[in-house]
């Protein structure tokens, strides 16, 4: 097990660098292609003079001769970036010249906090809805619940937000507001944009939605991973045991209907995050996938790279942790 | 749709049973909000600093200049600067100037507003190691050369490609001096009558020496000596409340007892948070102006007022194709202005025949005339005598992708290709990549140009657009004549003159018509019923919704 462990880190490793070394390649190509980002500095409309332009190019390190070459790996910006990040420095902005590791620490909370409700929302959902299908095969509860999943996973995240947002919070929040007041849970939970005044209500709702994505992927998993444990040798003993119908579906079912699951979730992970830039974007949420998506925009190479590298690490991590769980819930399971 | 509508709804209702319990106490971090309080919700974007200089946009501006009291303050109607911190701004040549401040001003931890604060804040800004976006508002000042050197003779250079600089030991504007506590002189490397106008702008704030001392701490929790102060700090991301200064004893003191900014970063909008009430004065997206306009309750609560920014249609002059002054005034009489605002919003858009529009100081002298009236006749005979277009070409328009602008620009391609029987091309580019080739002089055609003024003056619609010579202008166009008129400008004793030399100017600009002016822009900002007397500035404001929060009252 503890072999596994360290090979498994060390595999996590390479990646995240291999991952690195592409998005410092990556962004050296688009400086080199796309034009020098420090003169965003300067707002755009005002020709710099070429002294300050000279100055900014220095303070975030775009004055390499090799930001000139199209394809040069620009090794040495590399070598000095790996550094900064060993030392803990992740950088500045270009925009603003704010503390990289600093901007993380407003970001990854709020991404967090909205994972949380769509983990929950996302699990809780389709394990009722994949459970209540699989006891019910064949019958019209199942073709129900397969139609509706179906459905709601087709319809795009962002015609979901932008339906939620446009039409139906407002006078969501109106109504809210007038039976319970403006300060109250409920006339804050249905506002259409995020609101750091009200950290976790207002996320909520955007959670739940990111939650959806993914929903008839994993009802299916887990009603064809039930279905399977049901027709198994071990159900039907416990039946023949006489045990009550809701605890051969708790204990012997649901607990070894797992696995798949928690690989859903995993891989569901990273499809969050990219749900997140939308609802992120749409509900006004500062958090990691709005970041990425705006540090593209504006060339922000730095931000880019690191916020990257952090969702990188987030994947390779979860993934770990997963494989470690299977052990943990099926005891067949053993790692040499 | 409706379908779609129902089950998020249904899912959010579920859910929320769920997550209830676990959100229950965050209603305690609640600060005043709507409360009793007179306190005005406003929106705002990202903002870059909160000290005077290292801003440079509108967003920290709008905080600045509530926070902070300058020299002078923009009256609200005319736009012209009215005395603020200054007692009196004098001078004698124009080249010169002294400023005298008034007395017993102090900032919000007790320092003096004297000489010495505004000086330290203007040596800190104009300093280039420092690094700061409004840098070049100091390029007139004498010594500002000193603290931004050339780079060092190419042979010193490690790298043929890399510029090397000399470290800058320069740490004060020579041409700066403080006469006594109170006065401060001025010297600037060549006469500007229109110096005092500057004056309003962040640039020329002062800066508390505690400020100095702690940036980090200042840039979060501002000191300034305007009527708003922060007791908490600012957060870029979450915004942030300033209350009203019991002991401001400046001249623009306002009623209402705070003002809480809430944060709507790129891409985001206050609209829906406006109709809920939560935010106080909102400019709806162009998808929600339809309904915006069409309610006859809100439409009582809108302002609707010419913004000065304007959009141009610019040329390259470096090109040999537009060498012809008679092709570029085809261009411009073949587009069908308020046939293009009709399809782009009309709202948002008016038709625009002047290089400097009618709400700056000198602006509204329609300079461009017949030549920016639409008449597709007049525009094919011109284009006669330019000697046609080349055949089988198309013309290339030249767009940053942001916004709407493709719509925007589709529209006057189209106009122009109907009108002239030519074909076009839209040429759309990445920001970055579009700045860099027009300021590296490499588009073959046509580009958009936009500009929003830094103050109040007719001048600064001209010479920081078209001066610099033709090397250094994204046009690429030079004239002696201008540039004898811009500092004739300069020198003039009075600003009446000033502005009327400066409009000479722009008379000399139009003949040669280096840009075709296509449209000026418009503010339309709704406000909620609970305020009163909501004063939209004609030159600053935010272009997503603002007011002038020392005149505005709060009713509620």
């Amino acid at each position: 097990m503890g072999r596994y462990v360290i090979r498994r880190l060390l595999q996590a490793l390479l990646t995240l660098g291999i991952v690195l070394f592409l998005l410092h390649y990556l962004m050296a190509l688009s400086v080199q292609i796309r034009g020098n980002p420090a003169l965003l500095f300067f707002g755009g409309d005002r020709a710099p003079d070429p002294a300050m332009l000279e100055q900014v190019e220095r303070l975030y390190g775009l004055d390499s001769p090799c930001y000139e070459r199209v394809g040069d790996p620009c090794l040495l910006p590399f070598v000095d970036r790996l550094q900064g990040f060993a030392q803990g420095d992740l950088g500045t902005t270009l925009n603003g010249n704010r503390d990289v590791a600093q901007l993380l620490s407003v970001y990854i909370p709020n991404t967090l906090r909205l994972f949380v409700f769509s983990v929950i929302t996302l699990v809780v959902v389709s394990m009722l809805l994949g459970t209540w299908a699989a006891r019910h095969r064949g019958r019209f509860i199942d073709h129900t619940v397969r139609g509706t999943t179906i459905l709601a996973d087709s319809v795009p995240v962002f015609l979901i937000l932008l339906t939620y947002v446009y039409i139906a919070a407002v006078p969501l929040t109106r109504w809210a507001r007038g039976i319970w007041g403006s300060e109250s849970f409920m006339g804050q939970v249905f506002r259409p944009n995020y609101n750091p005044d009200y950290p976790w209500t207002t996320i909520i709702i955007p959670g739940i939605i990111v939650g959806t994505v993914g929903l008839a992927t994993m009802t299916r998993l887990i009603r064809a991973s039930q279905l399977e444990n049901l027709g198994s040798d071990f159900v039907r003993t416990a039946r023949a045991k006489g045990l009550k119908p809701m605890r051969i579906t708790i204990v012997h079912v649901i607990r070894n209907s797992m696995i798949p699951i928690i690989t859903g979730v995993g891989f569901l992970f990273a499809f969050m995050l990219s749900g997140a830039v939308l609802t992120e974007g749409v509900m006004g949420i500062p958090g990691m996938g709005r970041m990425i998506f705006q540090a593209v925009q504006r060339q922000e190479g730095n931000l880019v790279i690191v916020g990257l590298t952090v969702s990188a690490f987030v994947v390779v991590f979860v993934s770990l942790v997963v494989d470690l769980l299977y052990a943990a819930l099926d005891p067949r399971i053993r790692y040499e | 749709m409706r379908r779609m509508r129902m089950t998020a709804a249904a899912i959010a209702a579920a859910g929320m049973v769920v997550t209830t319990a676990a959100c229950a106490g965050d209603e305690s971090d609640v600060d005043g909000e709507g409360g009793g309080d007179a306190i005005i919700n406003m929106q705002i974007g990202e903002v870059r600093s909160l000290v005077p200089g290292g801003s440079g946009e509108s967003e920290g501006y709008r905080i600045i200049k509530n926070v902070y009291d300058g020299l002078v303050y923009y009256n609200i109607d005319t736009g012209e600067p009215e005395n603020l911190a200054a007692e009196e701004i004098t001078s004698e040549d124009n080249q010169t100037w002294t400023i005298k401040i008034k007395e017993g001003l102090t900032f919000h931890n007790g320092e003096p507003v004297n000489a010495d604060a505004f000086i330290r804040s203007w040596d800190r800004t104009a300093y280039a190691p420092n690094v700061l976006p409004l840098n070049y508002f100091f390029a007139t000042f004498e010594g500002h050369a000193e603290m931004n050197p050339d780079p060092l003779p190419e042979d010193q250079w490690a790298d043929p490609e890399v510029p090397e600089y000399a470290p800058v030991d320069v740490t004060h504007l020579s041409g700066v001096t403080a006469v006594d506590d109170l006065t401060i002189e001025v010297k600037l490397t060549a006469p500007f009558i229109g110096f005092p106008t500057m004056l309003g702008y962040e640039a020329f704030y002062p800066i508390a020496q505690e400020c100095l001392d702690d940036l980090e701490a200042c840039e979060k929790k501002p000191i300034g000596n305007g009527p708003f102060m922060f007791e908490e700090e600012y957060d870029i991301e979450a915004g942030g409340t300033a209350v009203a200064w019991e002991d401001y004893a400046g001249g623009k003191k306002p009623s209402i007892d705070g003002v809480r900014w809430h944060v709507y970063l790129e891409g985001d909008d206050c609209w829906a948070d406006f109709q809920t009430g939560d935010i106080d004065v909102c400019s709806p997206a162009a998808a929600d102006y339809e309904a915006a306009m069409n309610d006859p309750e809100l439409a009582e609560r809108l302002i609707q007022e010419p913004d000065p920014s304007i959009l141009m249609l610019a040329f390259p002059l470096y090109d040999e194709k537009y060498q012809s002054v008679e092709l570029r005034r085809a261009i411009s009489m073949a587009i069908d202005r308020e046939g293009v605002a009709n399809v782009v919003g009309p709202e948002r858009f008016q038709p625009l025949d002047e290089w400097v529009p009618a709400s700056i100081l000198g602006g509204g002298t329609n300079s461009c005339g017949e030549y920016c009236t639409y008449d597709p006749d007049g525009a094919k005979d011109l284009l006669a005598q330019a000697g046609g277009w080349p055949e089988g070409e198309k013309l290339r328009i030249w767009v940053n992708d942001a916004s709407d602008n493709l719509d925007v620009f589709r529209a006057i391609g189209d106009s122009i290709s109907e009108s002239l029987g030519i074909e076009y091309e839209l040429v759309p580019m990445e920001w970055t990549e579009f700045l860099t080739a027009r300021e590296g002089h490499s588009l073959d055609g046509p580009f958009r140009s936009g500009w929003g003024p830094d103050y109040n003056l007719n001048e600064n619609f001209l010479e920081p657009i078209y001066g610099g010579g033709s090397s250094v202008n994204d046009q690429g166009w030079e004239n002696a004549d201008y540039d004898a008129k811009i500092a004739e400008a300069g020198a003039a004793a009075t600003l009446d003159e000033a502005v009327a030399l400066y409009a000479e100017a722009e008379a000399i600009l139009a003949a040669d018509m280096p840009s075709v002016p296509v449209f000026g822009q418009q503010y339309n900002y709704f406000y909620t019923d609970r305020l009163d007397n909501v004063q939209v500035h004609p030159i600053y404001a935010g272009p997503r919704g603002d007011c002038e929060l020392r005149d505005v009252v709060i009713t509620e």
